[in-house]
């Protein structure tokens, strides 16, 4: 049920309080899916072989994913500011809300049940566009319904769901489980539906192959609270690692790319979010 | 993982803490379901021609425990029952309900009970092979807990006793759309799920065939006590509503020729809580 201003009904906000997570089907066409594509295969050839390089190099077994506030990928940039990406987040958590981060990634394999963050006050939201068909045992995305308010959020780092250091995970070894058994919603998608969810929210994806492209575009609350001020001062502190530990092939760019700091158009939301990542420290943590 | 004596290993308790619910796969073979099967096809069979064709019965329906369906009947003296039941609610939880049923359509949504001091858990067993659009039973794992089951009253999800769901009607979606697991199973596998988890079944379909076998906490604290009392009056209006056929506690099962002493325990605890006045009568 989409509206034509593309807010979300009474109904689709419960679903995504309650779930934790909502999905609406067919938001972007067949044409702009494959200008994504495009601008995706384009900024991917570019970065490939260094990539390549750098994994023999560090042994690493991240996958390749960039910033998509880049000159390269033009398309892909203006999306933080479609109405069917930001109207939505902006219901969800607040007008006042930020988009911290906006990745192009090409996984290579499975990703082991994880919420994107820990901390409970800070909000954070993701919106996902899978630029291929997804199933089930082709790399859907995984929920766990209701997973990001405690007890259940608690209790499945307790029962140790999360992937240790060593990228095991307790519990499947303790269980003889595979991470397909743990019960959950598998967002079966086309090309162009988009799942939202909140960053507490427990995910997973499986049957991973080479290139399963998604498109992220993940916003902030706006801190009220000191806890949440206190917890967003933690997240920039993460930010600063996010370079090193997803080795984000920026080619010698930024993740907010100076060309989209310039804000050419006047977008006067695109200024306020960029006063804001100012204020909080995002862009000289994730830019150096 | 079954253990050789039927007792649940540490994880599958976390599992079933968590979630709500615990599958378990080929607890009984092809020739106990078989046995199943005949007695449940010739009860069936006398059922129907007992039943009062005037009733509106929401679907065929009867107690285990009665003569006809004696295989059926002990299964609830069977270790791989019992046992983990034993396991998850105390060496003195009791059975207190154990039907067949014979479906004629989907089941929406619902908890069994939205008591937070009673734990009861089922143990379903399908008799036939289901998937998720012909007849699995489908749970919302952790909604047997408190934000999420209250939240999932909150919104209208609710279609307990052929109630509309509000929520369902609003939003445009299908019981279906609502994100759950789907206990997809083949006849031997069995599922156990604390009954404040919410759960339905689609892709409905006549004579879609269910053993069940419900065990509850004996009560220990004043709060838990007055909650089981509450039940036993909730019980007693389910009967008429859901039109099962016969006593829950035949006579038969109540004389306990072979003076198991287990069965014993449970017989003077239903008696105690009027379970078997309120329920056979």
């Amino acid at each position: 049920m989409i509206q034509e201003n593309h807010s979300l009904t009474e109904e689709q906000v419960q679903h995504f309080e309650t779930f934790g997570f909502l999905v609406r089907r067919q938001m972007f066409n067949t044409e702009e899916i494959g200008r994504i594509n495009e601008e995706f295969e384009n900024h991917f050839a570019s970065i490939k072989e260094g990539f390549e390089k750098n994994s023999e190099r560090h042994e690493s077994r991240n996958w390749p994913n960039w910033s998509n506030l880049i000159p390269n990928t033009p398309y892909m940039a203006n999306l933080l500011e479609d109405p069917r990406i930001c109207v939505p987040t902006e219901q969800l958590q607040g007008e006042d809300t930020v988009p911290v981060y906006s990745n192009a990634n090409s996984f290579r394999h499975n990703t082991n049940w994880h919420p994107d963050m820990r901390h409970r006050h800070i909000r954070g939201l993701k919106n996902l566009v899978y630029l291929q068909p997804t199933t089930g045992d082709h790399g859907s995305l995984r929920l766990i319904p209701g997973s990001h308010i405690s007890p259940l959020f608690d209790e499945l780092i307790r029962i140790g769901l999360r992937p240790t250091d060593k990228n095991e995970t307790d519990f499947l070894t303790e269980s003889g489980m595979r991470g397909e058994d743990i019960p959950a919603y598998i967002f079966c998608s086309q090309p162009g539906d988009v799942v939202t969810f909140n960053m507490n929210v427990w995910h997973a994806a499986f049957g991973g192959y080479e290139d399963r492209r998604n498109c992220s575009f993940g916003f902030y609350s706006n801190p009220k609270t000191a806890q949440e001020e206190d917890e967003l001062r933690a997240q920039v502190e993460n930010a600063k690692d996010i370079r090193t530990s997803l080795k984000m092939d920026l080619v010698d760019s930024q993740y907010y790319h100076e060309a989209w700091l310039e804000n050419p158009e006047g977008s006067e939301k695109r200024a306020r979010w960029i006063k804001w990542l100012d204020k909080w420290g995002f862009i000289k943590a994730l830019n150096n | 993982m079954i253990q050789e004596n039927y007792s649940l290993t540490e994880a599958q308790i976390q599992h079933f803490e968590v979630f709500g619910y615990l599958v378990r796969r080929e607890v009984f073979s092809p020739e106990e379901i078989k046995k199943m099967n005949e007695e449940f096809d010739h009860r069936l069979t006398s059922l129907k021609a007992e039943a009062d064709p005037s009733e509106d019965r929401l679907f065929n329906n009867w107690p285990n425990r009665n003569p006809q369906t004696p295989y059926i009947a002990s299964l609830l003296e069977d270790p791989r029952i019992y046992g983990p039941s034993e396991q998850l609610l105390g060496e003195d939880c009791v059975p207190v309900h154990s039907n067949a049923n014979s479906y004629a359509k989907s089941s929406a949504w619902h908890p069994d009970t939205k008591d937070i001091h009673l734990l009861m858990v089922k143990n379903v067993m399908y008799l036939q092979p289901t998937t998720g659009d012909h007849g699995a039973l489908r749970v919302i794992p952790g909604s047997h807990k408190n934000p999420l089951h209250e939240s999932l009253l909150r919104i209208g999800l609710d279609c307990s006793f052929g109630k509309e769901s509000r929520y369902l009607k609003d939003s445009g979606l299908q019981g279906e759309d609502i994100p759950s697991y789907a206990f997809c199973s083949q006849p031997g596998d069995l599922i156990m799920f604390n009954q404040r988890l919410w759960h339905a079944a689609f892709g409905g379909y006549e004579d879609r065939r269910t053993c069940t076998y419900n065990f509850y906490k004996n009560p220990k604290s004043a709060d838990e006590k007055e909650s089981m009392h509450k039940q036993l009056e909730i019980t007693r209006k389910n009967i008429k509503f859901l039109g099962t056929v016969g006593q829950q506690y035949h006579p038969w099962w109540l004389d306990n020729p072979e003076a198991n002493p287990r069965r014993e325990r449970w017989i003077n605890w239903l008696k105690e809580w009027g379970f078997v006045e309120a329920k056979n009568n």
